[in-house]
């Protein structure tokens, strides 16, 4: 091949530009994978989005990834980058890091009050079913109701304020007198409340609720109390 | 007669030709491969069982001994929700108050919480192998029994974790406030506790 004495140096300047190009267009895509699910932890690993791969263990929206040689954790955010996973394998592995729709509750009150509850979405509001204990000294108290939360406010994705009404049935322990009431009676109990809840995670709420009881009794006593919670999304 | 048999014979051919035309039927069976059936989900980590062996000191009293038996349940990167239950007992320790030696009962206690993983990182002895490791606050909340008596008990304290593939270990310390009438005769209203612990994901 000849080349004229203008092409030749011509030529010369456009391979030294696609050689020095070169190394710019070959730049690897590289995925950190961390010890433990959580971006606290160290890189140990670095993959390439076409290295085949399978997840192994899932927490919460971490999935721990190996190539069968080495693995780490990634977050579920980042699986799109993995090429070699599929679209259907991907689509999969965010719909199982999603939490659901049944929340767990547990808290306790400036009444000396512990609870524990579960709730679950019924339409716009929720179901919740909902147990409390007080012991003081040798005698205590309880109480277990069921109602409905409707969530009123939000202020962005942090925080949410609920209300919620239930019906329910107290009892005296031991010869404790919280409810006015004789030994082993049950009275129904109507309760109202406020909570201001934090959305800490994607699976934790953090919340403080002010609370309203009262006994539907001759009586009519009422308890307010303030309590501190915290949901466990499952 | 031989017409009849020529009409059963046909009849029996006829009858045979309709049992290998339906042998012959095409009917094929779905055999789509849209890639649905080679999806492989992960097993799950929900979080760590644990067996812990406690020891307290409690206001106006002596050590308490215990076994605790703790769940930790991920919500998140930082978060998890934890409950435990335990039973201690006084083991030689007898108690002076108000002139009078009362021996304690046993106690038992349940608590619900939460942590918060305030550190995460690797450890590491010789440099060769890593562990991850969490150094969390935890705020439990629950009701501690005496015998006949009880009463609220609250929790704050700090628990240091490593974790292997298939078991994690804590060490932990924390402090604890007793309701006042809970163990009214020794007023005893809190305490301070170390546990140690192992377990297992689940």
């Amino acid at each position: 091949m000849h080349f004229r004495g203008r092409t030749w140096p011509f030529l010369q300047i456009l391979m030294v530009f696609l050689l020095a190009a070169s190394p710019a267009q070959a730049e690897q895509d590289y995925i950190p994978l961390r010890s433990g699910p959580s971006e606290a932890f160290p890189v140990i690993a670095e993959i390439t989005p076409d290295l085949k791969v399978r997840a192994i263990k899932r927490r919460g929206s971490w999935f721990l990834l190996t190539d069968e040689r080495k693995q780490g954790w990634l977050h579920a955010d980042q699986l799109y980058r993995i090429t070699s996973l599929g679209s259907d394998q991907q689509s999969l592995l965010m719909n199982i890091s999603r939490p659901g729709k049944t929340r767990l509750e547990a808290g306790f009150s400036s009444e000396n009050e512990v609870f524990a509850g579960v709730s679950a979405f019924f339409r716009d509001y929720r179901l919740y079913g909902r147990y409390t204990h007080a012991s003081t000294g040798s005698s205590g108290w309880s109480l277990a109701e069921a109602g409905l939360i409707r969530t009123f406010a939000r202020m962005g994705d942090s925080f949410s304020f609920n209300w919620s009404a239930g019906l329910g049935a107290g009892q005296d322990e031991d010869g404790n007198r919280h409810w006015h009431t004789e030994k082993d009676t049950i009275v129904p109990v109507a309760s109202v409340s406020a909570d201001a809840v934090w959305h800490a995670e994607q699976r934790f709420e953090i919340g403080v609720r002010t609370s309203w009881q009262l006994a539907i009794t001759e009586e009519r006593q009422n308890y307010p109390a303030v309590s501190l919670f915290w949901n466990l999304r499952l | 007669m031989r017409s009849i048999t020529l009409a059963l014979a046909g009849l029996l051919m006829l009858t045979a030709a309709g049992v290998r035309a339906d042998e012959t039927i095409y009917q094929p069976a779905p055999m789509v491969d849209n890639g649905l059936n080679d999806l492989t989900k992960p097993s799950t980590q929900h979080g760590m069982l644990g067996l812990g062996y406690t020891t307290s000191l409690i206001e106006n009293t002596g050590l308490q001994n215990g076994v605790l038996v703790s769940a930790r349940y991920f919500t998140g990167d930082k978060w998890y929700a934890l409950g435990e239950v335990e039973m201690a007992t006084y083991s030689t320790n007898t108690l002076v108050a108000d002139d009078s030696v009362n021996v304690p009962d046993d106690s038992t206690r349940y608590a619900l919480g939460m942590g918060y993983s305030l550190l995460q990182g690797n450890a590491s002895v010789s440099g060769k192998t890593v562990m991850p490791f969490v150094l969390a606050v935890e705020l439990a909340a629950g009701e501690q029994s005496f015998g006949d008596t009880g009463g609220l008990y609250l929790s704050g304290g700090i628990s240091t974790q490593v974790h292997w593939k298939k078991y994690w270990g804590a060490l932990g310390i924390r402090q604890f406030n007793l309701d006042e009438n809970a163990q009214p005769l020794i007023n005893s209203e809190w305490g301070i506790q170390w546990d140690i612990q192992l377990g297992f994901w689940f």
